[in-house]
């Protein structure tokens, strides 16, 4: 399921005289404008200017926490709770409201929130006869390395995957929770550890995804048990490197050496530019073997891929709405 | 030899399968199987060390030891591509303790710096960028070492498992050991940049491109690109001596790129394109270096007026014949590119134009007119059609030349005809452009535009000053140019209004001097209307008053803006004290009765 949420024009925006081209045109319809650029050119003037995208669910300004909460996660607890698993993306370009769905504000929360309260209350109101248990981890993958947010000190940890086919993150932490009080302040104390990056200028997002795992084990009398893993994703920033010369050289972007001399003309080219804006590179190998279980079989994975409403973020905007246009067509068997 | 003749030739196949395997085969992976030739040629790799520790017995020792480095060395690579950093470094470091003892010598040398350098890049996957830099510097001065205590050209790795007679050339030796050091200062440029030692980098890249020249093989397009880019590094340094030999010899590889025919003979229509584009992007960089060149000369002459100093003049001419003689031991010792060959190509560029500061009117015009003709190559190739903005540009760069230019000239009629043309070309892309979708560039026009314009009524009074009446023509036209100027102020000012055609309250900063010299000017101009009708001239005092009030008042409210407009707001706040008085006295002499 792939939603789209667009967010409010900053203030930034409007002062760089930013005008709105993504609308929401109903409930499930995405527009998007071109701020054409040249007239001149020929091409383009017979293509039109607009294209429109088709979700699951489209969200703008108007919709609250509340609204994005019950239409995306909520309907995936049940789920988690009876053993199945569930996954929560958050994807988008820096900026544009993914850490606001998912963590959200002290007023609004987001939907870690909301989730570990409906799970909390559903379970409170559970017949009996069953016992639960509810646990959570918290961790982030950066540059392919995994990071315990609640215990940084063990350093870097590895992916196993275990004969039922689960893929496990050896040696995590993981907490018992009994309210979402305590998993909110958790998640508070692991955000402090989360990776900075000196280098990034202007922009302050990082490059590490932050992975908030809330494991239930069921344990129903002579039924044995059953285990549902809910994951929420704050994926980092999606930028991409907008502009490049050598035509299909995948370029690896940050401070990662160039093998290919065909790279020598973006490093001169970058000599003269003093404050460069940084592109970060999404990549997410290590992300999808730990999701493996969730991408797979019996589960549920939502999207909701972020956007702003500023011409000025057009390209940004247009790539994150093909990509998760392409997210749509993906079945899992 | 480690084993029978046969059994080695087997294992030199394998292993030669195995580079093709990573080397060739994997660029036809499949997506969704990126690495499955890598993993083919891993598995061959380790059935070769399998070979190579089953056979230990016998054979020397030390040439056991470097055919077992060549294969941790291909394993190392083998992990680093397919994203396994752990495994990679295990290897590579295998690798390096191997040839430890031996790395000097000219069976080890050229593997040890290799690994180094995949070292150096591994770290730099794991974002520590100064290790990688130590990896990469001892690799450097590896090679400083070995070509200075022995130079002779080094065993290439892929010779450990070839059969005596494949082995290759010393030429070719060179060359491949060459190519790795190339490849050892390519990745320092890259870390140095990360690491913001941008002046060292532009030296690396500089080197890098030189040994492409020389050792590596290259694209003269895209070797032209680079070297003109890196000319523009230098521009924005001021060395305008690299920046005009950059430039030479971009120009000199990029005709060699024209003269060689294509070896398949399907040149595409949009191969002969992407020449003439990028011929005419080189002939925008040395636009730049023109304009550069002349404009700091500018800075250089000029009093605080923005007229050429004299006395400046005279300096600076007498301290450049002193330093003509450090330029040339400065030149010799400059990093040149090029092989015999080219040489004389470059230099024959580089003697069309100048490197130094132009000091007077004839080295000026010298150096507008390389401009110029730049100007008109690069604009044959991005025509208004289809390439707007950057046609826009290059005219606005001949503008700017012009500007220039006229700076240097003395006679104020003659610099008239040059803010004439100016304004020809600035007019005539302006007028058809569409301010909503150009925001940008239309404000930088009109402003450009309006400066021009005030700029040739300042000069038209200067001129009419020099005789004892101004003539009604010369009125007439002083008052035309004010009032373009005033339209054109005003049609910058009316840009910065919000969607509801509200003037801002406070201004954004890449706005505010501007936008607060455009206020000043219309201000100035209204108080240089000619008119001998006393009640408009009232009227255009009031005007001006109120202008300058704006500057005051803005200021005040926000005392930030004073640092960006600090002249006019000290001259606002004189008019502003006079002009009061001014008016007063010329109504007492309308209404003399009142």
């Amino acid at each position: 399921q792939v939603a789209l949420r667009i967010r409010p024009m900053s203030a930034a925006e409007l002062a760089e005289g930013a005008r709105p081209i993504a609308h929401r045109m109903d409930e499930q319809v995405v527009v998007l404008r071109d701020p054409m650029e040249d007239p001149g050119d020929v091409l383009r003037a017979s293509c039109s200017r607009e294209k429109s995208y088709v979700f699951d669910m489209a969200f703008d300004s108007s919709a609250t926490q509340e609204t994005v909460y019950r239409a995306t996660t909520q309907g995936l607890v049940a789920g988690v709770i009876s053993g199945h698993n569930a996954t929560v993306f958050a994807y988008g370009p820096t900026g544009c409201g993914k850490t606001y769905t998912m963590l959200g504000t002290d007023d609004e929360p987001g939907i870690y929130a909301r989730t570990l309260g409906e799970l909390f209350q559903t379970i409170e109101d559970a017949s009996g006869d069953t016992d639960y248990e509810v646990s959570m981890s918290y961790l982030e993958i950066y540059n392919e390395m995994i990071r315990d947010l609640l215990n940084p000190s063990l350093g870097c940890l590895q992916l196993r995957e275990d004969a039922g086919g689960t893929v496990q993150v050896a040696g995590i932490t993981e907490i018992s929770a009994i309210s979402t009080e305590e998993v909110l302040q958790v998640l508070a104390r692991g955000n402090t550890q989360r990776t900075q990056e000196p280098t990034a200028a202007n922009r302050s997002s990082s490059r590490s995804h932050a992975v908030l795992q809330v494991t239930v084990r069921q344990r129903r009398r002579g039924r044995g048990l059953r285990r549902g893993h809910l994951f929420m994703i704050d994926l980092a920033g999606s930028e991409r490197a907008a502009q490049t010369q050598n035509r299909g050289q995948r370029m690896k972007e940050g401070a990662h050496i160039n093998r290919s001399l065909l790279a020598l003309g973006n490093c001169i080219k970058a000599l003269s530019h003093r404050a460069s804006t940084k592109y970060i590179n999404y990549r997410d190998s290590k992300l999808t073997r730990l999701l493996k279980d969730s991408l797979g079989g019996n589960s549920h994975t939502v999207m909701i891929a972020h956007i702003s409403p500023a011409s000025t973020a057009f390209e940004e905007s247009r790539s994150t709405l093909a990509y998760a246009h392409r997210t749509k067509s993906i079945r899992t068997t | 030899m480690a084993a029978a003749g046969g059994g080695w030739a087997a294992v030199c196949e394998k292993f030669r399968t195995a580079r093709t395997l990573s080397t060739v085969e994997s660029r036809k992976d499949p997506e969704t199987e990126p690495y499955r030739s890598k993993y083919s040629a891993r598995a061959l790799l380790q059935e070769v060390k399998q070979l190579l520790s089953a056979a230990e017995e016998g054979g020397e020792a030390r040439l056991l030891a470097v055919r077992r480095a060549v294969l941790e060395y291909e394993l190392g690579v083998n992990h680093t591509d397919t994203e396994e950093l752990s495994a990679g470094e295990e290897h590579l470091q295998r690798c390096t303790q191997l040839l430890e003892p031996h790395r000097l010598s000219p069976d080890c040398v050229s593997l040890y710096i290799q690994a180094q350098n995949n070292l150096g890049i591994l770290w730099s996957l794991r974002d520590e960028i100064k290790t990688a830099q130590t990896y990469l510097e001892s690799a450097e001065a590896l090679y400083n070492q070995y070509m200075k205590e022995d130079g002779n050209p080094p065993l290439d790795p892929s010779e450990h498992f070839m059969a005596e007679e494949e082995k290759i050339t010393d030429q070719e030796r060179s060359k491949r050991f060459e190519k790795a050091y190339t490849h050892t200062l390519y990745y320092l440029a890259q870390v140095y940049q990360h690491l913001e030692m941008i002046e060292k980098a532009a030296q690396y890249c500089h080197t890098t491109l030189k040994r492409q020249l020389e050792y590596c093989g290259y694209n003269p397009v895209e070797w032209a690109l680079n070297a003109a880019t890196l000319s523009q590094y230098y521009l924005s340094k001021q060395c305008f001596m690299e920046a005009r030999h950059c430039l030479a010899a971009a120009s000199v590889i990029f005709s060699q790129a024209g003269q060689v025919p294509s070896a398949e003979d399907n040149e595409t229509e949009q191969d002969q394109q992407d020449l003439r584009q990028r011929k005419a992007e080189i002939a925008r960089c040395w636009i730049k270096y023109c304009l550069n060149l002349l404009q700091s000369a500018r800075k250089l002459l000029e009093d605080n007026i923005g007229e050429l100093d004299p006395d400046r003049q005279l300096e600076l001419k007498a301290q450049r014949k002193k330093e003509e003689d450090e330029k040339e031991k400065g030149r010799k010792k400059a990093v040149l590119f090029g092989t015999s060959d080219i040489c004389d190509s470059v230099l024959a560029i580089e003697e069309k134009v100048s490197s130094v500061y132009p000091l007077d009117f004839q080295e000026a015009r010298e150096i507008f007119l390389v401009g110029q003709n730049y100007v008109l190559e690069a604009k044959e190739f991005f025509q208004v059609d289809g390439y707007v903005t950057d046609h826009i540009e290059i005219v606005q760069d001949h503008s700017a030349l012009f500007k220039v230019l006229a700076f240097f000239e003395e006679d104020y009629e003659r610099r008239c005809k040059m803010h004439k043309r100016r304004l020809d070309m600035l007019e005539s892309i302006y007028v058809d452009l569409n301010p909503q979708y150009y925001l940008l560039i239309s404000r930088q026009l009109q402003f450009e535009l309006a400066d021009t314009y005030y700029e040739m009524m300042d000069l038209k009074i200067a001129i009419g000053n020099r005789l004892e009446e101004l003539d009604s023509h010369t009125i007439k036209k002083i008052n035309s140019l004010a009032q373009l100027a005033i339209k054109y102020y005003e049609l910058f000012l009316d840009s910065l209004r919000n969607p509801d055609r509200v003037f801002p309250e406070q201004l954004e900063e890449d706005v505010l001097r501007p936008a607060m010299v455009a206020k000043f000017h219309i201000a100035r101009l209204y108080g240089k209307l000619i008119t001998s009708d006393s009640k408009k001239q009232l009227e255009n005092m009031q005007t001006s008053l109120e202008y300058y009030m704006f500057l005051v008042d803005y200021c005040e409210k926000y005392p930030g803006a004073v640092r960006a407009v600090e002249t006019e707001l000290e001259l606002s706040k004189e008019m502003v004290g006079l002009l009061p008085t001014r008016m007063e006295r010329l109504r007492a002499k309308l209404c003399p009765f009142i």
